[in-house]
């Protein structure tokens, strides 16, 4: 049995509402510099200029520490803020970041260190999947050709033809027009050369293989690794966490699966969340009722009401 | 079809006594899982009906993500249903084409722990309609009565019965499903 150290974020949250708006081109926060050395359309850097309207904030830049500022009856009830979180009709707003613990309190201390670490959760997930294609050559594919010229027949792939839907991925801008060469999805040049790439899980993300070097390291939020066990240098990627050697930088296990969803306290429940899946171990605490609900997604169980789907309450799981 | 024959030859293991009882509604949805010791990557190595599975997710490396800490419902494809993929099937587990095969396996993945019991529930609380649950890939499952059983639907149309009321692990639940939910 998991010892539960919950925080729970103050339920009837009509008052609070974090808007993380997931692809909906507003309200993420400004991250730049993510690591990736190109990107599809997204102006070089994986931010600003996404075809997918994911517009940034003019924020923060990286993961780093940052401390985090909550912002009490500062809305001008409509339009987003330069850090890239929406107002909403007068709402109070939090801005995240990842460091855990780093807060301009007052005596909404619970509900701010709740309404925190979702947004981190979230905000970042969707931010890192903006990433797209990286610029250049896959190293092993480099190793391999001259010239970046992908492989012949043999290793092409029969499942080309499927879009970034069929792979299941989310950081690609483009639905499809992409080849498959040696774990990477590709785009080519009139010449047949790879011009970009977006490595894989299972492909080239995989176990022993070199963390992609056109990719830098970013770190995970401190509850997800703890969550997940994981001790080592861990990195989200696409709606996975891979735990990568310290010092080599080779992917020593894919560590978990995660939707990447967006959860907001005060907003409707994410669709896809019909039946109750709660963790057998949480099962007796935290059961469906006529007063509530739960639902169970990458860490976290949520609590949301019946009636309305809002969400009410974020809960923490950790070993 | 010889990797595919290979793989499913090099696939583990113990077996456990699989839950055979169908999963029909009514039933089902009052049968709760025992509780479980075993992780979610023991139960499908375990288990002889998921010898294709459980080398799948060794090759690619998923394995590691079921015999962790995090939770999981697993719509597990049977043998059966990788040899009626035909061609395909060797196509998908041939060693080059292990990024293919995870897509496929992680719109397998459903989060948390899943019991034919709860989608019972779920599908009377919803006026008998289908329900969603969200997936590790980029789309979502529909759960739905036909008859006596229960089926799942992918985003593509592809289509599977539940074939048993499921096993439970310490880190989630497996539900054998009777195809895969990938169109090729």
């Amino acid at each position: 049995m998991r010892k539960l150290l919950s925080s729970i974020a103050i339920a009837a949250l009509a008052t609070t509402a974090l808007h993380a708006d997931p692809g909906g081109g507003k309200g993420q926060g400004g991250g730049k510099d993510h690591g990736n050395g190109g990107a599809e359309n997204r102006g070089g850097n994986g931010n600003g200029g996404d075809k997918q309207d994911r517009a940034q904030g003019g924020g923060k830049s990286d993961h780093g520490p940052v401390a985090v500022r909550e912002d009490h009856g500062k809305a001008n009830g409509k339009g987003d803020r330069a850090d890239g979180f929406k107002n909403d009709n007068g709402q109070r707003q939090v801005k995240h970041d990842w460091t855990e613990g780093r807060s301009e309190r007052d005596n909404h201390d619970r509900l701010v260190r709740d309404n925190r670490d979702m947004g981190n959760s979230r905000g970042i997930w969707s931010e890192y999947d903006q990433r797209g294609l990286v610029n250049g050559c896959p190293p092993g594919l480099a190793k391999k050709h001259n010239g970046c010229m992908p492989p012949g027949q043999a290793k092409k792939s029969n499942f080309d033809r499927y879009d970034r839907n069929w792979w299941g991925l989310r950081g690609l801008n483009n639905t499809s027009g992409y080849r498959y060469v040696d774990g990477n999805l590709v785009r080519l040049s009139s010449n047949g050369s790879v011009l970009s790439y977006y490595p894989l899980l299972g492909g080239a993300l995989s176990v022993g293989n070199p963390w992609p070097s056109g990719w830098q390291s970013t770190p995970l939020a401190p509850y997800y690794a703890n969550y997940y066990g994981l001790d080592n240098d861990s990195r989200y990627y696409d709606g996975a966490i891979y735990n990568v050697a310290p010092g080599t930088s080779i992917i020593q296990k894919i560590a978990a699966l995660l939707t990447g969803d967006t959860f907001n306290v005060g907003q409707r429940m994410p669709s896809g969340y019909d039946a109750y899946n709660v963790p057998y171990q949480y099962r007796n605490q935290y059961a469906d009722g006529p007063n509530a609900n739960y639902r169970y997604s990458d860490g976290y169980v949520y609590q949301t009401d019946p009636k309305t789907q809002l969400i009410l309450a974020a809960i923490k799981l950790l070993t | 079809m010889m990797r595919f024959a290979h793989l499913f030859a090099a696939a583990a293991l113990l077996a456990l006594p699989a839950c055979s009882k169908p999963a029909a509604t009514g039933e089902a949805a009052s049968t709760e899982m025992a509780k479980s010791d075993k992780s979610l990557g023991d139960v499908i190595g375990g288990d002889g009906q998921f010898k294709t599975l459980a080398a799948a997710l060794k090759s690619t490396g998923l394995d590691g993500v079921f015999t962790g800490k995090g939770d999981y419902t697993v719509l597990a494809p049977t043998d059966a249903a990788f040899t009626a993929l035909g061609d395909k099937a060797a196509e998908l587990t041939a060693p080059d084409q292990n990024a293919a095969l995870a897509a496929v396996l992680r719109s397998h993945v459903v989060p948390g722990m899943l019991t034919t019991a709860d989608i019972g529930k779920a599908i009377d609380a919803n006026g008998g309609k289908p329900i969603s649950m969200r997936t590790m890939g980029t789309g979502s499952v529909k759960f739905a009565r036909s008859g006596a059983d229960l089926t799942v639907t992918a985003d593509d149309g592809a289509t599977a019965k539940l074939s048993s009321a499921g096993m439970s692990a310490s880190n989630g639940a497996v539900l054998p499903i009777d195809a895969v939910l990938k169109k090729f």
